[in-house]
């Protein structure tokens, strides 16, 4: 502590009044002896005179002293009571100046004008990361503020004790500062809130997918929310075995199962439903090792080490391809599940490689892919009739390939041949459909099949038992000239135009001119053996041909003729 | 012929808001129920 002596200190004035002065001070230090050595000591005129009254020193010899010491101290007259005013240091104390212009209360009250952001582009609301949001700070304006000077961020304030008197007089020069104080405003305020009254649900559910899906803090899968932090993560381990079971059982795996058989959450348990969620959102999360294959009802689960569902013949993309033209069949927004049935005639192509087209018919009936980017959709499709429940696969549609259902080998083979009739009817779970075939007396017919081994086109006694289309059956007696040739190379099959004209000619009714005649249902039958056709894209290459090539036959009810040589 | 309808814009203020749903949940919440939280806090 530093306390200017009050003998080491020279005072002015007559002798006396220097002793009264020594006195006073040392008086005054006494009384101020726990404050600061810079701090104002004050002290009553008359408590001062009846301490001295001692010492036999009057009031007047007081008042004599303080005036010769004006810079010691100084007599606040103010009040009735005069009060003597000094310091420890024993000089005139000077009020310290402070500096409230950055203390809370100035800062929280006094925020810095907004910014005019008219003319600039208004910057994005941030999106925390995820791990983050337990922090309920808006955090928007934060960037928007210029920044501020250091020097301005700060003033000095009082000088420090060990600093004492003459640096307690100087002033403190302002330091110059065009910008103003930054100051952080929270929360800001935010736009009003959107008048939905007259927005359908459907709009609604679009706005918050693309509004709230989009945000960092919130999951959401399959039409169901939750914040992100509130989802129950898995660790890998849980994660390898989920992937191992799937592998292991051989086939996709509803969520459900999963969790009961790897997890081991009971149906009935509370927390059931939040596992089911919390499974769903995490697989999907994790795309290098799962797959989503499911719809809404049921929701599969693959992994990249499962085989394909369906046929091995052809390739999927190559199967793709040859349904391309259902691309330009499709209408531009599907109406899923605005059908409850549909019937169909299974062709020699789909028969061959179990497959059904996923035409505009068939869009009606199933239901609209879960995930944005989701390729292919695992159903079941359970036949009555043969108490069978077959795993089939939607391949969903590609900028360049066609959609198709594959994974009917075994079902049209133990109990369809080509031609035979199919009805297919949606149930409440829109990955389960009842498929059907039209019952009928069993009868036997020699009907085409390719010889997978040699390659060639063959025609073997077949008993089957199923109702059929009698223009789509392949029977010997029509299409006899088929018998033991080949399929149709790649570039004539890619060519529809190709094999429409090949197919004339392997029926071979010619008529007198030399050109060949057909009927459009047995036309259907025949070119669906190389590849799939559509009644549209085959209509249409029949009447919108500019070669000449196909024309209406204006002798049969719905026959079309065929010259050959010409440019098709 | 009508005019097709405006798309709906959330707004920060709106998504704020359903944040605040979703954090008074415990299990997960389906869309229809943040579109009758969305209407209901309209009227």
């Amino acid at each position: 502590m530093v306390t200017a002596a009050p003998g080491a200190r020279s005072f002015s004035g007559s002798g006396v009044d220097q002793e009264h002065a020594a006195e006073l001070l040392r008086l005054m230090q006494s009384v101020g002896r726990f404050m600061s050595i810079d701090a104002p000591i004050h002290l009553a005129l008359d408590s001062a005179v009846e301490f001295f009254a001692d010492k036999k020193i009057s009031q007047k010899d007081l008042l004599s002293a303080i005036a010769a010491n004006p810079q010691v101290f100084q007599l606040d007259e103010s009040d009735e009571a005069p009060v003597i005013i000094s310091t420890r240091a024993g000089v005139v104390a000077t009020e310290p100046r402070t500096d409230r212009s950055h203390d809370f209360a100035t800062r929280l009250m006094t925020p810095a004008p907004r910014r005019d952001v008219s003319d600039s582009t208004v910057r994005p609301r941030p999106r925390m990361d995820s791990s983050w949001s337990i922090f309920d700070v808006q955090t928007t304006d934060l960037d928007a503020r210029p920044a501020p000077s250091l020097a301005q961020t700060f003033s000095l304030t009082a000088p420090v004790e060990e600093a004492i008197a003459e640096v307690a007089e100087a002033e403190i020069e302002e330091i110059a500062a065009a910008e103003p104080a930054r100051t952080i405003t929270v929360p800001v305020a935010a736009a009003p809130a959107t008048d939905v009254s007259e927005a359908s649900d459907a709009d609604l559910e679009a706005a918050l997918i693309e509004r709230l899906g989009a945000d960092g803090q919130v999951a959401m899968f399959d039409g169901q929310w939750m914040l992100e932090d509130r989802v129950p993560r898995f660790s890998k381990g849980e994660l390898r075995k989920l992937k191992d079971y799937i592998a292991e059982q051989e086939q996709p795996l509803t969520d459900e199962v999963l969790i009961q058989d790897v997890l081991d959450v009971r149906p009935r348990s509370a927390d059931f439903d939040l596992m089911r969620f919390a499974l769903n959102y995490r697989l999907s999360k994790e795309h290098r090792d799962f797959e989503f294959v499911g719809t809404s009802g049921q929701r599969f689960w693959s992994t990249s080490a499962l085989a394909p569902i369906g046929t091995s013949l052809r390739k999927p993309n190559e199967i793709g391809t040859d349904f391309k033209y259902l691309l330009d069949e499709a209408p531009i927004a599907p109406d899923y599940r605005s059908r409850k049935e549909l019937s169909h005639v299974v062709t020699f192509y789909e028969f061959t490689l179990g497959l059904l087209p996923y035409d505009s018919e068939l869009q009606e009936l199933l239901g609209a892919p879960v995930t944005p980017n989701q390729r292919t959709a695992v159903l079941t499709f359970e036949c009555p009739q043969v108490y069978t429940t077959y795993l089939v696969e939607l391949r969903y549609p590609t900028p360049n390939r066609g959609g198709f259902v594959v994974g009917l080998d075994d079902f049209y083979s133990e109990n369809l041949v080509p031609g035979a009739l199919l009805s297919i009817r949606a149930t409440d779970n829109d990955g389960h459909f009842v498929v059907e075939y039209v019952s009928a007396p069993s009868q036997s017919q020699r009907l085409l099949e390719l010889d997978e081994r040699k390659q060639r086109y063959v025609f073997r006694p077949t008993s089957f038992a199923c109702g059929v289309l009698e223009e789509s059956l392949l029977i010997e007696e029509l299409w006899s000239s088929l018998n033991g040739e080949k399929p149709l190379d790649d570039k004539t099959r890619r060519r529809p135009e190709a094999v429409v004209a090949a197919t004339f000619e392997r029926l071979g009714k010619q008529f007198e001119g030399g050109g060949y005649t057909a009927s459009f249902a047995q036309l259907f039958a025949g070119v669906n053996i190389e590849r799939p056709f559509s009644e549209t894209l085959l209509r249409s290459i029949l009447e919108n041909d500019d070669s000449g090539a196909f024309a209406k036959d204006p002798d049969g009810p719905d026959d079309y003729t065929h010259i050959p040589g010409s440019p098709a | 012929m009508s005019q097709p309808a405006e798309p709906v814009r959330l707004t920060d203020d709106d998504v704020d808001f359903l944040v605040s749903v979703l954090r008074s949940a415990t299990e997960p919440v389906p869309t229809r129920a943040l579109i009758e939280a969305l209407r209901n806090r309209q009227s």
